[in-house]
């Protein structure tokens, strides 16, 4: 008993761990991608960080580490937004990146760390 | 009885002490994964039909256009992505957004079984131009029979505990 528990510990502070990481890795792409479809719909919108940021902290409140009047400009959530004059195929695109770190978790000596952040970057073609 | 007859122990008895809590375990893990799988359906579900309804804004009634949708439509589209998922048990919220991404203009609130037969155009006229956002919020009750193994000495019958798993979208409407 003595000997498996703290594996069985450390491997329960894994899962633990890493739904936490694995949602913050999700949330963060879906987030990007929802701001990025805002940011293309015009070369206007394409650098408007501000409803941008709207979008992103819209997919990340269920984190709770995200305030409810973030800015996204300090931790834990930072949205750029940039206007791209030749995308993947020639033509304008928006370019909206999303990072985002995890709340403080529980972490296993020399595997895996407490907190992360996770950064997700969406370019998509100007509708306008 | 020599020495090592005496530590031979019981394997009827050594089971019933390892074997119950290794059940709870097992039950919890399978518990936990059923959760985690209709969490995220719940989630693919919702940004599905959010999709949907960005797709069917104003240019629908445009000209020739006859592509509006209805509540319905969207409820039901929702649903038959959210594989597993008990309608009865998911409470949704239609939400149409001004074009300040914030305020909350319309709201249509259902169960999903009743939000498929809900006639509503969706999202509503005067908020279903591209700029206007569309949000979907949803509440799903999730039975778990992780809280059966607390009930206390002496319980009557066996207790199901119940999770709230939330889905949300905010999505701007496209066409």
């Amino acid at each position: 008993m003595a000997l498996l528990m703290p594996w069985y510990v450390f491997l329960f502070v894994g899962a633990f761990d890493w739904g936490f990481y694995n949602h913050a890795l999700i949330s963060t792409e879906a987030a990007a991608r929802a701001a990025a479809l805002h940011a293309a719909a015009s070369s206007t919108t394409a650098v408007d960080q501000v409803t941008a940021c709207t979008y992103a902290a819209n997919e990340l409140k269920v984190s709770s580490n995200v305030p409810a009047n973030t800015t996204c400009q300090a931790a834990p959530l930072y949205v750029t937004t940039n206007l791209v004059n030749s995308g993947a195929d020639g033509q304008p695109a928006a370019s909206v990146t999303v990072t985002y770190q995890t709340p403080s978790l529980i972490p296993i000596p020399f595997l895996l760390d407490k907190q992360f952040w996770v950064s997700r970057t969406v370019q998509m073609r100007l509708r306008s | 009885m020599t020495r090592r007859e005496r530590r031979r122990g019981s394997a009827v008895l050594e089971f019933t002490l390892a074997g119950i809590p290794f059940i709870f375990i097992w039950i919890s893990v399978a518990q936990m994964a059923i959760g985690m799988w209709r969490y995220h359906t719940i989630q693919y579900a919702v940004k599905t039909a959010g999709a949907y309804l960005t797709l069917h804004g104003a240019d629908c009634s445009m000209g020739s256009n006859t592509c509006g949708i209805q509540i319905k439509d969207a409820a039901k589209l929702l649903a038959s992505t959210a594989v597993g998922i008990d309608p009865t048990a998911m409470t949704v919220t239609f939400n149409a957004i001004d074009v300040d991404h914030t305020t909350v203009k319309s709201t249509v609130t259902c169960r999903l079984d009743a939000c498929e037969t809900n006639t509503t155009a969706w999202p509503p006229v005067n908020y279903n131009y591209p700029g206007n956002d569309v949000e979907i919020k949803t509440e799903y009750q999730f039975q778990s029979a992780l809280a059966m193994f607390a009930p206390g000495p002496g319980a009557g019958a066996v207790q199901f505990g119940t999770i709230w798993f939330p889905g949300f979208t905010h999505q701007t409407i496209l066409f």
